[in-house]
């Protein structure tokens, strides 16, 4: 559609994923259209928005897939994970059952995701200060624990959403480029085996993202 | 079995003679039994080619000069035959000398026989099912070895091919298989599938098999042709595996019911078919489509139809059509589609008399009419009616059986409750319309003032087409609740169970529940946008609703999306009414679409991708291609679009969709995506397309509605709704109907239901692999043992939170079935203990239930760890808690179990007696004394054990036995310490190392040596205890104060007292005495130490040979 939209380097699938009533919606919708709304509809199935940020002078569109939370959307949801180079996954800090249920979510995602995905553990609502049940340590060091990335957000007054995204973003564009310098691409064409986080760089129409698992 | 006297002329032809006597013969078939031979073979194969199989066998009357024989009794076994031979020669053979002439012999005899079937019949009234059909019932259990209880419902004459040859023989439906028999000059072919694992179904008619039925599974494809009746099998068969998959979505675990009811309903319509399941099948379809047509409650029974015509006073004409009777409904359908459709509600019916045929165009004679008065003074004529009286008289016989309406209760109790059901929000959070939209809603309630006037109002408003096309150019909204509950039936429902939704609602919101924790979670991310829900107004009425529902079904509870129907079915409709629209659309107009799996929404997604191939190929083949064919449109559906287009316009959609049906969605749904072809087919990614779909649906727009919200539309026009809607009625309006989407559903449902059960398979290998024990063979066929053999217990899979296995869960019974047959630990006089400890071992929270790794694990331990894990699992499974002492007594053991044991104890004494015991010195004492006092050692009768100062938990026992598995739930760093061995326990755990070991007397002999040492080991143990320091110890204090006098000691070795006073032991002086116990460091080195032990247990096993044998077993026996 839109021109501009249409011009980017990397084109990076990122999902959303963690009990219902987290935030990742709003999450999304702080990230990509800097919007904020008390009150949302709660996810169907799946929810889609992009967004493109520079890093090192490279156009990167992200492509976010939110998903529904409820236990009995999982079987849907979790085919999205196929293809997808990041997660962000998002616990409500004033809730620990969304905590706690981390540990069933990062299963999910090593039973249907890509084995190389990275994944940052979100804290979010970090406003509601006064009804934190997980201490940031504890999660930290959970993080650390299970190789993960870790951050507190607040998707409400909008503190560390965009480095959230920046960071995964980035990470994940460091590992590509690297991976990209280590066995350059031949020519243009996009090698059958090609890991999924290996996206081409396009100024053409027909690059699509290359899912081979 | 005595039947009706027969003549018959031809007596040997295919029968051979077992028996006779003067006056009579008995029969056996030809080919069933002894006889062999070339004409035995023949009349195999004549049997299974033709239609009426006879029984095998049969007696005979005769007299001695006559040429005819009557046929007088027939059996399906010899016993059976025999049975009435005999009773011939008691009852009858002594009196039939007393007749003078041979006629009158023969006349007793066919009197006799006859009265004998008079009397025999009363008892068998209820018996529905033909002779014929007995027969062929007997020989599908035989042949396919079913279980008594598996129900044969219909058999056809079919052939199979077989690589390119057609085999003749007989397709048998039953309920949970479809088999295949046939039997040609001794090559017999036998096919057996369980619907349950059946992916597809098809009519095919290709080179190789032409006109065929496919039949394909996970294991293969399988052709039958040569059906006389193919399209009747097929739907048949459809039907029942339909049933299959309705039963792995449901977890019912009730299992197929006959409707005995349904089957006297429909007999007189239904031409005799030979089985009495086929007829209630047909009768259950029937019903089906007919409460689908007329949006009746699901439960509703057809009873009968007849052609006739329906008197339109709107526009003065009769319409032919058909007129359906149930218990609760008279309905009309014109034959003419869509032109006039009425329902009744007997309730409502006033009074039924004949009428005169006065005005009737056509024929005279037999042109009987009806008149049927409802309780609000309005007629309905009925003419052209062929067995008028018959009508009437069923239409008063069904009104006489209509239940007395209770007198309910004000709502007044509600406000004790602390609530009152909200009229429709709309009218409470009014919004100011512009005069234009005004004017267009004036409009249209006039021309529905207008129409209904005409038509009448309600529930037995005359559906016209002329009212079909005020709906679909949008129902004013101040109607849209009343006819919104007409158009969909929910109406019916509400009438149906007054006072329901406020019982449900006062005894919802007094519970707690996690359906009421995730409803609240969602009732502020509903319908935002809308100020009654930034309103506790709201709120709390959806609240009402949702935690109602979720009480009133809990197969669905609440599913995310049900919260964002509920919210606009609430604006437009008084609170009851909204709740009965969401119980219509959850289980009538969108099935399964909210269960536990959202099934019925995935399903569908499967019938719009083949809609869509159909009707728009190029698209379907791009969007197959960006990988989003199957998930374009889930929310779609799932909201019916009110979570894609700003609801106003969405609720145009719902407006066609509660008179039309499911179709409309999809037909909708199929515009949507012809519009936006062109853009579609450029995309390049899936989230492109995505993003075209999402900006078209949120700029359509709907100019004769103001949005009742607080935010503007922002969003960029697309489209006009009713413009939309028209175009979807014109595009695929016809070619998209119901019963082609009910079709298709039958035909997904399949494919769905087998994808989550393979993915659930899948995940579940996968998470018992990470266990290490069994391989990957092992476990896909264990697995499917244990779907087989949680089929047969009527239990099916259930998608669960925690883990994929934990859908599998087994109870004892079905673990033990499996543990036996697969377990070499299972093999001797302990194998019912050992099974009972493993189990014990394996569930973890005590609920009685394993799931299917505690099975794989508990066989893995058994089969492929290493010595000291499995020695260590076997230690664990006899330790206390896990083995409660009132268990030790071996009450539910065989005989020899307990002499085994006992056995084994005085082999141990034997043993004693040998000079050479490593550990001399004082501390050497006889097994017997240890084994005498043993009572006054173990302490533990709880559940938890309480052995010196440790408290042992049930939990970390587990833990221990089990330790080195992959990911124990919450691996800790350090196995937990293992409680020490109470000596009785011990002794139970030696007496099962005995029995696992019986068989090589080298193994035998380690386990006797290392027992003796470490029951001296134990007494070692127990004499440091002495000099310890118990004063703290209060809770040992007290256990020791409470010693039972009686002896406990499991083996009965009462009787050894003499030995011990010889031998003067110190611990019999002090009070109160020590613990004997052995740790699971020594017992593992002690054991460990005998290098045959090692070896025994350090062997793998393979269970693949058991598995097999397991497949392959007779489930006659297993069953019953």
């Amino acid at each position: 559609m839109g021109t501009r939209e249409d011009e980017y380097d990397y084109l990076f699938k990122v999902v959303l994923i963690g009990d219902s009533g987290v935030g990742k919606s709003s999450l999304l919708s702080r990230f990509t259209r800097n919007e904020f709304n008390l009150e949302s509809k709660s996810t169907i199935g799946v929810e889609f928005a992009t967004r493109s940020i520079e890093v090192d002078g490279k156009t990167i569109k992200a492509q976010i897939w939110d998903t529904a939370g409820q236990e009995r959307y999982r079987a849907i949801t979790s085919a999205y994970y196929r293809g997808a180079v990041g997660a962000l996954l998002v616990y409500d800090i004033a809730k620990h059952l969304s905590y706690e249920n981390v540990e069933r979510w990062l299963r999910e995602l090593r039973d249907h995701a890509d084995q190389n995905i990275l994944i940052m553990l979100v804290g979010n609502k970090s406003d509601l200060r006064h009804l934190r049940s997980i201490p940031t340590d504890e999660a930290k060091a959970f993080a650390e624990r299970n190789g993960l990335s870790f951050i507190e957000t607040s998707a409400l007054d909008s503190t560390n959403v965009e480095p959230a995204f920046q960071n995964i973003l980035t990470e994940i564009y460091r590992i590509v480029s690297q991976k990209q310098m280590r066995d350059p691409p031949e020519g243009d064409v996009i090698r059958p085996d090609a890991e999924p986080t290996d996206v081409r760089p396009s100024h053409s129409d027909n690059v699509r993202k290359q899912c081979c698992q | 079995m005595w039947i009706k006297p027969q003549e018959i002329f031809l007596k040997t032809a295919l029968w051979d003679t077992d028996d006779t006597s003067l006056y009579f013969v008995l029969q056996r078939r030809k080919g069933h039994g002894k006889s062999k031979g070339f004409s035995s073979l023949l009349v195999g194969t004549l049997d299974s080619v033709r239609d009426t199989k006879p029984a095998p066998y049969r007696i005979l009357h005769q007299t001695p000069n006559s040429e005819v024989y009557y046929v007088i009794a027939t059996a399906l076994t010899e016993p059976e035959i025999r049975q009435d031979w005999q009773w011939l020669f008691d009852n009858v053979c002594s009196t039939l000398h007393s007749f003078d002439t041979e006629e009158e012999v023969t006349e007793f005899v066919c009197c006799k026989i006859n009265s004998l079937i008079a009397t025999e019949q009363e008892t068998f009234t209820e018996d529905e099912d033909t002779v014929t059909y007995k027969n062929v019932d007997y020989e599908f259990h035989e042949r396919f070895r079913m279980p008594k209880d598996e129900k044969l419902v219909c058999y056809y004459s079919c052939s199979y091919w077989k690589g390119k040859m057609p085999r003749q023989g007989w397709m048998y439906l039953s309920v949970h298989y479809m088999c295949f028999y046939s039997y040609i000059f001794g090559r017999k072919t036998s096919i057996k599938i369980r619907w349950a694992d059946v992916t597809e179904l098809a009519k095919t008619n290709s080179l190789l098999f032409p006109d065929s039925i496919k039949v394909v599974t996970r294991d293969g494809e399988h052709y039958f042709t040569l059906f006389l009746r193919k399209n009747e099998t097929f739907a048949l068969m459809q039907q029942l595996a339909n049933i299959a998959m309705k039963q792995l979505i449901d977890d019912k675990t009730g299992s197929f019911n006959i409707d005995k009811e349904l089957l006297t309903k429909l007999s007189k319509n239904v031409p005799k078919k030979p089985s009495f399941l086929k007829r209630d099948l047909d009768a259950r379809k029937q019903s089906n489509l007919f409460t689908l047509r007329f949006r009746l409650p699901q439960n509703e029974k057809l009873d009968g139809t007849e052609e006739c015509t329906l008197w339109t006073p709107y526009n003065k004409r009769h319409n032919w059509g058909r007129l359906y009777l149930s218990q609760n409904f008279i309905c009309f359908d014109s034959r003419v589609r869509n032109l006039v459709r009425l329902t009744i509600p007997l309730r409502n019916v006033h009074q039924v008399e004949r009428a005169d045929s006065g005005g009737t165009a056509s024929s005279s004679g037999d042109s009987g009419s009806i008149l049927i008065t409802t309780a609000h003074h309005t007629s309905f004529l009925f003419g052209n009616i062929s067995d008028r009286d018959f009508l009437v008289h069923k239409i008063s016989e069904l009104l006489a059986k209509l239940p007395k309406e209770k007198a309910t209760k004000a709502l007044a109790q509600n406000e004790v409750e602390g609530w009152m059901p909200q009229p429709p929000l709309m009218t409470l959070f009014r919004t100011h319309q512009t005069s234009p939209i005004k004017q267009i809603q004036q409009k249209k309630e006039k021309q529905w003032e207008d129409h209904m006037a005409e038509v009448g109002r309600g529930v037995s408003m005359y559906q016209t087409t002329e009212g079909s096309e005020l709906v679909v150019n949008g129902i004013p909204e101040l109607l849209r609740g009343e006819l919104w509950s007409v158009f969909s039936g929910s109406i019916l429902q509400k009438a149906q169970n007054k006072g329901l939704y406020e019982r449900l609602v006062n005894k919802a919101l007094s519970t707690k529940t996690q359906a009421n924790d995730e409803i609240e979670r969602d009732l502020h991310r509903s319908l935002p946008e809308h100020r009654a829900f930034q309103n506790d107004v709201g709120i709390s009425a959806l609240r009402r609703v949702l935690c109602a529902y979720a009480l009133k079904n809990p197969q669905i509870g609440y599913c995310q999306a049900m919260n964002i129907v509920a919210s606009v079915l609430l604006i437009y409709c008084p609170e009851e009414q909204a709740f009965w629209l969401l119980a219509t659309i959850c289980e009538t107009l969108l099935p399964d679409y909210y269960n536990t799996r959202v099934v019925g929404a995935l399903v569908d997604q499967g019938v719009l991708e083949e809609l869509t191939e159909v009707h728009l190929p190029e698209l379907h083949a791009k969007l197959d291609e960006l990988g989003m064919m199957k998930m374009i449109s889930l929310s779609w559906f799932l909201t019916l679009f009110i979570s894609v287009m700003p609801y106003e316009c969405a609720v145009n959609v719902m407006d066609c969709f509660f008179y039309d049906g499911a179709k409309v969605i999809f037909q909708v749904t199929l515009t949507i995506l012809d519009i936006n072809r062109e853009i579609l087919l450029k995309c390049t990614e899936d989230g492109q397309a995505m993003q075209v779909l999402n900006d078209y649906l949120q700029g359509i727009y709907n100019e004769e509605a103001m949005a009742l919200s607080t935010e503007a539309r922002t969003a960029e026009k697309t489209i006009k709704i009713q413009e939309l809607i028209y175009q979807s009625y014109r595009s695929y309006g016809g070619s998209v109907s119901s019963e082609n989407i009910e079709h298709l559903r039958l035909k997904h449902r399949l494919r769905v239901v087998r994808q989550l059960e393979d993915s659930l398979e899948k995940n579940t290998l996968r998470a018992l692999q990470q266990d290490k024990l069994l391989e990957l063979n092992e476990l896909q066929e264990l697995l499917s043992a244990i779907r087989e053999e949680l089929l047969w217990a009527k239990r099916v899979p259930c998608e669960r939170l925690e883990a994929p296995y934990e859908s599998y869960r087994l109870d004892y019974t079905q673990f033990k079935t499996l543990y036996f047959a697969l377990s070499p630990w299972a093999k001797g006089d302990f194998a019912e203990a050992i099974t009972a400890r493993m189990f014990k071992l394996m569930d973890y929270d005590d609920d009685g239930i394993v799931s299917a790794r505690g099975l794989s694990v508990a066989l893995g331990l058994a089969c492929r760890a290493d010595a000291a894990r499995r020695l260590r699992a076997l230690y664990a499974a006899h330790s206390p808690p896990l083995l409660p002492r009132r268990d030790l007594r071996p009450t539910h053991f065989t005989d020899t179990g307990e002499e085994l044991a006992t056995d084994a104890i005085s082999f141990f004494d034997s043993i004693e007696e040998e000079p050479a015991s490593p550990e001399p010195g004082p501390l050497q004492r006889s097994i017997s004394e240890v084994c005498g006092d043993g009572a006054h050692m173990d302490k533990s009768d709880s559940e938890t054990s309480q052995i010196g100062n440790s408290y042992i938990s049930a939990e970390s026992v587990r833990a221990c036995g089990l330790a080195g598995l992959a990911s124990a739930a919450s691996t800790p760093s350090v196995a937990p310490a293992a409680p020490p061995l109470p000596r009785d326990h011990f002794l139970q755990l030696l007496a099962v190392l005995h029995d696992l070991t019986q068989t090589q007397p080298a193994v035998y002999e380690a386990v006797v040596l290392a027992g003796t040492l470490l029951l001296q080991l134990g007494e070692l143990n127990h004499r440091p205890l002495l000099d310890r320091e118990i004063s703290q110890d209060s809770l040992f204090l007290a256990a020791a104060a409470k010693q039972p006098e009686a002896q406990l000691d499991p083996n009965g070795n009462a009787t050894e007292p003499e030995q011990e006073s010889q031998k003067p032991s110190p611990s019999k002086e002090s009070e109160p005495d020590g613990v004997w116990s052995i740790t699971l460091e020594q017992f593992l080195a002690t054991m460990l130490s005998q290098p045959a032990l090692e070896e025994f247990f350090n062997e793998k096993v393979s269970i693949l040979p058991e598995l097999e044998l397991l497949r392959t077993r007779d489930r006659l026996q297993s069953v019953s």
